[in-house]
């Protein structure tokens, strides 16, 4: 089993040399796409530990860009850090031992944001929470929603090691630059319900204005960590160097692998074919019914109740009402699979007949209906 | 490396037909018989298994699938029935099939064989049938051991079109073939699909080997791997030790407070969000006199399987009592429908406030 750390960031390169160095010697590779915003004859102190440094095309949030930045990646294993974040002691022991690791598809690992100082974190939500940083790089469970702060989709079997990472922005950031971020995340499309976002946003990034508990403090074992981190700051004049050859990503390929991509019209085209005639059913039951789904379009559909672009099977009676069934898995261009869709029979007697199409939730449907499957009910 | 298993009722040497062409794409194959198959047909099945394992009778075919299953060590599985075989398609998309890595769970297509050995039934409810019989030895495979069933749906799984031929309607009619009052349609198969079934469904068995017959697996060993079996009072054991979590919350806040969970008890524990025996950690409110305030807290899926004298550190969420007091928070796991497993007192106090 081998490890993959890798980080997406804007942050200055002597710091995040400092944040990736603890696991340099565990990881089997690392990798760090650079904000193409940043000045790239900066990133020689990165340049010297990566074994892969690329500067991508950032847009709006950092999340846009996990499924690029993991694709990436070839360990079996993935850890992805951001810039401002600082292992602890328990965690590189967590990774020491991973290549025995068989059992865990996901490591949760408690995050803690430092505050007021650096020896001290605040040991409530929002502060505090488990983040799945820490995930088999297996296409059959990893991906990502892709909205501002999500991470990846979880997935069974999981595991909460008591192994944590510091979050370091109230120690390497101004009251100011935090309010910023308040004011952009604010607006951003979130993973999360509006009103945790509205009430969460503003005392994450602003524990200062915020009411919280007493901080509680870091364990020793870790502080020397930390403070070597925020030391960067020091040897930052030094770090200047002329780089040459760091690849530069446009955003159409990061955008690819971006769920929440715009989807062009060329992508809704498929055939939908239930594969039965006819169907006697009682009054409200339900049952299944086997509907060949061919995938004409130019876009890979996910599948699965979640994953965007949220593509599902539905059905409609002919007075309206309406069901859903996912696809269950990803149905690349020129593939087909046979859904099993569950309908339930209307509850008036008589003929009906229900029709069976894509739909992209929320966005439109596809269009692509057969002719409808004649249902008598009865009883 | 895959694993091929087989549940055979009764003729060794037809399963034995079925799967010996397998032998050229798996790593091992292992068969279970019933108790009583004749040495003449244990003999058959044995000249192509890795592993043999009698057992006996059970009350249906799925209870038997997880115990099968956890006899094989392959990265993938396939599962077939006494009569059944691959076509020669399947056979030769098996290797492409075991490369991919953005599936768990493949459904392949059956066509059962009827009103002869030439032909097939196109029509729903035979003509659409897939069976999701090859799949990802891992944590996501799980069987609920109900009638009838196979595999639980796992994402994200795809569509195998290249059949597993049944013989089933042609050897038990009475139970698989359509009945004489309605007018089905048939298909010829084609010639590689009808010679691969003629010689499984006219294979016979030679004369006696010198096989020894490994003992009998009880009923009892292999129902113990039964999603559906009943828990003895042993099962119930567990420690649940609060790691962290607030002293204080307010009015209908929820929280999630970190635990060790220790199983001390003498069955594993499948974990997940609707696994049998569901087993979920939970707690209870009691206020200051000590009587119960909520008895059913909310529930939190354990997020992976625990073996017995296994511990998993998990954060179980709890939502704050309506009104405002001092209480004391009980951790607990429950066994859904059956009981609260009364776990020595992992209590803390909690103080509620007003929100």
């Amino acid at each position: 089993m081998t490890l993959s750390v890798c980080c997406a960031t804007a942050d200055p390169p002597a710091r995040v040399a400092r944040v990736l160095a603890p696991v340099r010697e565990l990881a089997d590779e690392i990798v760090v796409a650079y904000d193409a915003r940043v000045d790239p004859d900066t990133l020689g102190p990165v340049a010297a530990l990566a074994d892969r440094l690329v500067r991508f095309e950032f847009r709006d949030y950092v999340e846009q860009a996990l499924g690029w930045l993991h694709s990436l990646c070839s360990g079996d294993w993935i850890l992805r850090l951001d810039g401002d974040e600082v292992v602890s002691r328990r965690l590189l022991e967590l990774l020491s031992g991973l290549k025995h690791e068989h059992d865990v598809a996901q490591f949760w690992l408690g995050y803690r944001w430092l505050y007021p100082d650096p020896g001290h974190w605040l040991a409530e939500p929002p502060w505090s929470f488990d983040t799945n940083r820490l995930v088999r790089n297996d296409p059959a469970t990893m991906w990502f929603p892709g909205l501002c702060h999500t991470v990846a989709e979880p997935a069974f079997p999981a595991a909460y090691p008591d192994a944590p990472l510091y979050h370091l922005s109230w120690l390497v950031s101004t009251p100011q630059a935090l309010q910023v971020k308040v004011e952009h995340y604010l607006v951003m499309p979130s993973g999360h319900a509006p009103e945790v976002i509205e009430q969460d946003v503003p005392a994450f990034y602003r524990p200062d204005v915020a009411s919280h508990g007493a901080p509680a403090p870091v364990p020793p074992e870790d502080l020397p960590f930390i403070l070597n981190v925020l030391a960067a700051s020091h040897d930052a004049a030094d770090a200047r160097g002329v780089l040459e050859d760091v690849p530069f990503v446009p955003w159409a390929d990061v955008e690819r692998r971006w769920a929440h991509r715009p989807i062009p019209e060329t992508a809704y085209r498929a055939r939908v074919l239930p594969l039965v005639d006819e169907l006697r059913l009682r009054r409200g039951e339900r049952c299944q019914v086997p509907v060949r789904v061919g995938n004409d379009g130019t876009e890979t559909w996910p599948g699965g109740g979640h994953r965007a672009p949220l593509v599902r099977l539905g059905h409609r009676w002919a007075d309206g009402a309406e069901g859903r069934t996912m696809l269950p898995g990803p149905l690349g261009p020129g593939e087909t699979v046979v859904v099993d869709a569950v309908i339930e029979a209307p509850s008036r007697r008589g003929r009906h007949g229900v029709t069976f199409d894509l739909v992209h939730e929320d966005i439109r449907w596809f269009g692509c209906a057969g002719p409808a499957l004649r249902v008598e009910v009865r009883g | 490396m895959l694993s091929v298993c087989c549940l055979c009722d009764d003729n060794g040497a037809r399963a034995a037909a079925a799967l010996k062409p397998l032998r050229a794409v798996a790593g091992e194959v292992i068969v279970a018989v019933r108790e009583g198959m004749p040495p003449d047909e244990l003999a058959a099945v044995a000249a192509v298994a890795d592993r043999l394992e009698r057992i006996a009778p059970l009350g249906w075919a799925a209870q038997a699938w997880s115990w099968l299953h956890r006899q094989c060590s392959g990265d993938w599985i396939l599962r077939l029935d006494g009569d059944e075989l691959c076509s020669p398609a399947l056979l030769a998309a098996l290797p492409s099939l075991l490369e991919r890595r953005d599936v768990r769970q493949y459904a392949i297509s059956r066509r059962w064989l009827w009103p002869d050995e030439g032909s097939w039934l196109p029509d729903h409810p035979w003509g659409t049938d897939r069976q999701r019989r090859l799949y990802r030895r891992d944590a996501a495979l799980h069987f609920s051991g109900r009638q009838g069933t196979g595999a639980e749906p796992c994402f994200p799984a795809r569509d195998v079109p290249e059949p597993i031929l049944s013989l089933g309607a042609l050897l038990r009619p009475e139970r698989h073939a359509p009945g004489r009052p309605r007018r089905v349609r048939s298909a010829a198969l084609d010639e590689a699909d009808r010679a691969a079934a003629r010689g499984v469904l006219h294979a016979r068995a030679d004369a006696v080997g010198d096989v020894v017959a490994p003992p009998v697996v009880p009923a009892e060993a292999v129902l113990r791997h039964w999603a559906g079996r009943a828990l003895g009072p042993g099962a119930y054991r567990a420690r649940v030790v609060p790691v962290s979590g607030p002293r204080v919350l307010r009015v209908g806040e929820q929280r999630p407070y970190h635990v060790v969970i220790h199983n001390e008890g003498d069955e594993p524990w499948p974990g997940g969000e609707d696994r049998e025996p569901l087993i979920r950690p939970s707690y209870h409110w009691l206020d200051a006199g000590g009587t119960t305030v909520v008895f059913d807290g909310l529930r939190t899926a354990l997020p992976a399987p625990l073996a017995p004298g296994g511990a998993c550190r998990m954060p179980v969420s709890v939502l704050a009592p309506a009104a405002p007091g001092g209480y004391e928070l009980r951790f607990d796991l429950v066994h859904e429908r059956h009981r609260w497993f009364e776990s020595p007192a992992a209590a803390q106090p909690v103080t509620v406030q007003a929100a």
